[in-house]
């Protein structure tokens, strides 16, 4: 299989085929990361379609040697949050509702009680829609992390590439990510607590 | 505090993420590993992680539909042709525009103290080579310093048009991942 490189230098050498492998590639990581970030199909394909076309204008000028997912998922990345920036401004509804703190994670020790899930619910379609539901009421940008390396198995240096953070910063969303995520499982879990 | 292995709880509960997910060094590894054998509010902490992690591994990748990576194509080549478009018009313009102002230094030429300049190099174009700075400073100074600088704009202008719309290198582009972001 062709690298992502000499992909790119067949499409700058007018190799038609070469874009529509990398289109091909990747359009599943793409979408996905859109799709988990809006939850909706339309959106999702939109976002996908104009990550694309941003990445054929900007193919000329990527650097020879540079690692091409990340730059790919960080132009993507960047189109889902002015995405989430537009519908705030079209609409009133806070994405980051039920009144979350982003500024105020829990302390560490606040985790201690946090029960652990039991083994069996682990299993049941109500725990994975429940999760899905916990995971939508995430703050967007620790939304963004988990899906990067949870679902795209992107490493934290890449998320930081990607996101254009600090390698810590990534470490800290993750954690954060997952406090938040166990706090609101056990709010509509009352079985957990 | 409490030291375990030379390691405090809080020291070992922020490296927690990074001992599930393995991006630890392996003297790290023992040491928080052996903190967790032998600290239980830890490991309690510990197990929630992990529980979450493995949790979080059951998040669903969604899948686009199989003819979603073919409308891109269509869309980018639709783009591109549009861009090549709007290229094409703007040289011609900008085109008509340079030989316009050429064709007006000319008359000017003709008819200026610059025809004399002109006049002298054609007859003798050695001037040319032999005297290149002189004949050049004698053209700058004889042309009007409005059509010299219509002349200059009109031309970046043009190259700057042909270099962002030339095939393969549509629009503007970010140089770097901080710029893509």
């Amino acid at each position: 299989m062709e690298t992502e490189n000499n992909l790119i230098q067949a499409h700058l050498r007018g190799d038609r085929q070469a874009f529509r492998e990398l289109v091909e590639r990747h359009t599943p990581g793409i979408y996905n990361l859109a799709y988990q970030y809006t939850r909706d199909q339309m959106e999702a394909e939109n976002l996908t379609q104009e990550t694309f076309l941003r990445v054929y204008r900007a193919l000329s000028r990527f650097r020879p040697g540079s690692p091409f997912r990340p730059w790919l998922f960080a132009i993507a990345a960047n189109l889902c949050r002015n995405w989430s920036r537009q519908q705030k401004e079209t609409s009133f509804t806070e994405l980051n509702s039920q009144g979350e703190t982003d500024d105020q994670p829990l302390p560490m020790e606040q985790v201690q009680d946090l029960l652990p899930l039991p083994g069996e619910i682990l299993e049941t379609e109500e725990l994975y829609s429940a999760l899905q539901d916990a995971f939508e009421h995430l703050p967007e940008h620790y939304r963004l992390v988990v899906i990067l390396y949870y679902t795209e198995g992107l490493s934290y240096d890449d998320i930081a590439q990607v996101l254009n953070i600090p390698l810590n910063t990534v470490r800290t969303h993750l954690r954060r990510a997952k406090q938040h995520l166990r706090q609101i499982l056990e709010q509509e879990f009352g079985a957990l607590s | 505090m409490n030291l375990i292995e030379n390691i405090s709880c809080a020291a070992a509960r922020t490296q927690l993420d990074d001992y599930i997910a393995g991006n630890i060094l392996p003297g790290d590894r023992r040491s928080v590993g052996t903190h967790l054998r032998s600290c239980s509010a830890c490991r309690e902490i510990f197990e929630a992680h992990w529980q979450m992690d493995r949790l979080l591994m059951l998040l669903p990748r969604t899948f686009p539909r199989e003819t979603l990576a073919n409308e891109i194509l269509v869309r980018v080549d639709r783009a591109d042709l549009r861009q090549r478009w709007i290229a094409l018009a703007g040289s011609v313009v900008w085109g008509v525009l340079i030989l316009w102002v050429l064709y007006s230094t000319w008359l000017g030429l003709q008819e200026g103290p610059l025809a004399e300049v002109i006049n002298m190099v054609m007859n003798e174009p050695a001037l040319l080579w032999r005297f290149p700075l002189e004949v050049i400073g004698a053209i700058l100074e004889n042309l009007p310093i409005f059509e010299f600088a219509s002349i200059v704009i009109l031309v970046s202008v043009g190259v700057w048009l042909l270099r962002r719309y030339l095939p393969g290198n549509m629009g503007p582009a970010p140089r770097s991942m901080r710029e893509a972001t």
